[in-house]
């Protein structure tokens, strides 16, 4: 009897053998349970978290770039409407100009006025780019006065890197405030100051406004620079990703060809043994006794 | 002289049909469980005397010998004992370790959910669906904590009404063995089917409870269990299993650590899954307190400072935070879209994570090591057993061959016969 239980054990050990294998290529894994390879399991683990910390930092560097983005044209946009108020100031400045062509010129600046606020104001994701931590409005008027909410102490950030924050916003009062005055105000004066023909008025506030435009100009060199970093940021994460992503398929993923030629190789072991057993079960003595 | 030959040949023919029933007998219980071959034995019938001196006078059958071998027994039992306590202890670990359901359906992947949720919060304050998301994460993780723990209880009881059934079923086979210890004291011993039962029923309490055996004057087997008497004579003492401790067993002498198993039951209860719940439970006691701790550093979108994020009722863990707006990932009371917070939340990922993982691959290293010890064992035990039935099983080859050399003796011996009867003819016809 011990023979035979040998020969099923033989066989049951084959079997098995090839059916692991089996479940592996059906599976594309190395283990299907920790258990079965506990340290191989454990480095799974730690790169797969690894992978899911790059991942959720690359979408709030993606989100960072975007804000980035949308920022920088906002600011591009004031810049050129400086610009513009730059020009109209000098044809305004300039003493043969007639009452009525600064009235015209008054009017123009009014409306730049207005289009600057609608950029302090600019919203992303529906909410205000540039009101610092609060939901705004960043620039409002109260009480006749121009007022900002949020200051350089309000910085938004955003996480580039497992250890790596960034600032990724500047508020209104960092783009239009500046020498104990701001940009609306300066404008203001500048809009009564033509209506009344003051040409006094008028070369006060183009000396204030060529103060704003540095102020604005630092605060979108920042932006920039910001920008620079988040994405050289994207560049090495998506990096890293690749190379644990490729960590990862090694210890966790099994080596198809490797894996085929070797179930190919415990299939033809499996058969032989039941070859063999088919034969050698069927010898007794009986058959050779009369 | 003829007369002489005559009845050594009738006894030759005797003996041999004896010897050829048994081998027969043999044949016929070739598959039974716990069978051992017998023998006749034969022996020179005491010699006669005669003018010549000594005469030989022909053979005797005097008695069927049950072949045994208390060494292969003793090995037999030891080694099952071993192999059945690693295999079913291996077999609940290794239940254990599909409750954790690593590495596609686990708590880490829900581990991994609420941090990219954090992260993504981060990115969007007050975007209410960020918000929801980070409160559906935590749920999940509430929900797969309880479930592995459910998960583990449940197969904590299931273990001790296994131990039970054991336990009560080696009471029942310890009861036969002092039964069958009133026959042994009997004159004439015990019959060759009681031996059978005997060994195998030693062997049965072996398996299940590691139980090892000693043979007494008399005949008589005395059954103990690590020093302390399971079959004493004619008595049996039952063990008992108390509903608390968890896996303990109760002798009346005493609490008793068991083999075999009903051991292995034993040592899966006690060592494993009680193990496997206080590892699980202290990584939850320190998840929900770091989580907890820096969440309570951030404000609501009320300006209100956070609450906690979890607490566990009865061994469950639950959400308190059920109110998206109760979410505090601001570090600024009066800023709604800081989210300095929530980063700083997801940046737990590593150490959350890392911690877990201890649990994984010590559950996991567990599971593996009690399996290689299977190995081992059922490499140690099959050997046992393959020796022992060479020794005392029936070989059918062996006996078909016996069977042989039996048949010829008989044919030889009643071969003797004819001639005798062929010399008296001679002698009757002079």
């Amino acid at each position: 009897m011990s023979s035979h239980r040998q020969v099923q054990r033989r066989l049951t050990t084959a079997y098995q053998r090839m059916a692991d294998m089996s479940d592996k290529v059906a599976s594309n894994r190395n283990f299907r349970k920790p258990s079965e390879n506990p340290v191989d399991a454990a480095h799974a683990a730690l790169l797969q978290e690894r992978l899911d910390h790059l991942n959720a930092v690359g979408r709030a560097t993606e989100d960072a770039m975007a804000r980035l983005n949308v920022t920088d044209s906002k600011m591009q946009q004031a810049s050129d409407v400086y610009g513009r108020i730059k020009e109209l100031v000098v044809q305004g400045a300039d003493s043969t100009h007639s009452g009525e062509g600064r009235v015209a010129i008054a009017q123009e600046i009014a409306q730049l006025r207005d289009s600057l606020v609608a950029v302090a104001n600019a919203e992303y994701l529906g909410q205000p780019l540039f009101a610092g931590l609060s939901e705004g409005p960043a620039v409002e008027v109260i009480a006749g006065a121009w007022t900002f909410t949020g200051t350089s102490a309000d910085v938004v950030e955003r996480r580039i890197s497992p250890s790596e924050i960034i600032r990724v916003n500047a508020t209104a009062s960092e783009m239009f405030q500046a020498g104990g005055t701001d940009m609306f105000t300066v404008l203001d004066g500048l809009i009564t100051a033509l209506q009344n023909d003051d040409l006094t008025g008028i070369q006060d506030a183009n000396g204030s406004l060529d103060l704003m435009r540095s102020r604005l100009n630092e605060s979108h060199a920042s932006i920039g620079a910001a920008a620079n970093r988040v994405q050289v940021s994207l560049d090495r994460n998506s990096n890293t990703t690749t190379v644990v992503t490729a960590q990862l398929s090694l210890v966790r993923d099994i080596d198809l060809a490797e894996a085929i030629t070797q179930q190919k190789t415990l299939e033809a072991a499996y058969e032989a043994a039941l070859g063999i057993t088919g034969r050698v079960g069927n010898l007794s003595l009986l058959d050779f006794l009369r | 002289m003829s007369t002489s030959s005559l009845s050594i040949a009738v006894s030759a023919l005797k003996a041999h049909s004896y010897a050829i029933d048994t081998t027969a007998h043999n044949l016929a219980n070739a598959a039974t469980e716990g069978y051992r071959r017998e023998r006749v034995d034969l022996k020179a019938a005491y010699p006669r005397h005669t003018a010549l001196g000594m005469m030989g006078a022909g053979v005797d059958a005097i008695g069927v010998s049950r072949a045994t071998d208390k060494l292969a027994d003793e090995r037999v039992r030891r080694s099952s004992a071993s192999l059945e306590a690693f295999t079913s202890r291996e077999q609940v670990a290794a239940l254990a370790e599909d409750v954790f359901g690593e590495p596609d359906r686990g708590l880490t992947t829900s581990l991994a959910g609420v941090f990219d949720a954090f992260s993504n919060l981060s990115t969007a304050p007050t975007d209410s669906a960020s918000r929801a998301q980070v409160l559906a994460s935590l749920q999940d993780v509430a929900a797969r904590v309880n479930e592995i723990r459910t998960g583990l209880e449940g197969m904590e009881l299931d273990a001790i009404s296994r131990l039970k059934v054991e336990v009560d079923s080696a009471n029942q086979l310890a009861q036969r063995v002092a039964e069958i210890n009133v026959v042994a004291t009997q004159p004439g011993g015990l019959p060759a089917d009681l031996a059978d039962e005997l060994d195998l029923t030693l062997d049965k309490l072996a398996k299940q409870l590691g139980a090892s055996s000693q043979v007494q004057v008399g005949g008589r087997v005395r059954v103990t269990i690590n020093g302390r008497a399971l079959v004493d004579a004619d008595r049996a003492i039952p063990l008992s299993v108390p509903d608390t401790p968890a896996g303990q067993i109760d002798h009346p002498t005493g609490p008793v650590t068991l083999g075999g198993s009903a051991g292995g039951l034993q040592a899966a209860i006690q060592s494993d899954l009680g193990g496997y719940r206080t590892r699980l439970d202290d990584f939850v006691t320190s998840m929900i307190d770091k989580l907890n701790t820096v969440h309570g550093t951030g404000f609501t979108t009320d300006g209100n400072p956070g609450g906690d994020l979890f607490t566990e009722v009865d061994g469950r863990v639950q959400v308190l935070v059920t109110d998206p707006a109760e979410l505090a990932a601001s570090s600024d009371a009066v800023g709604p879209l800081g989210a300095a917070v929530a980063d700083e939340i997801a940046q737990l990922r590593d150490s959350i994570s890392g911690s877990y993982r201890e649990v994984i691959t010590y559950v996991s290293n567990s599971v593996a090591t009690l399996g290689r010890s299977v190995d081992t064992a059922s490499a140690i035990a099959e050997g046992a057993v393959d020796v022992r039935d060479s020794i005392v099983g029936v070989n059918m080859d062996e006996e078909l061959t016996n069977m042989i050399t039996q048949q010829r003796a008989y044919e030889a011996a009643a071969k003797v016969i004819t001639i005798v009867d062929e010399m008296m003819q001679t002698l009757l016809n002079m």
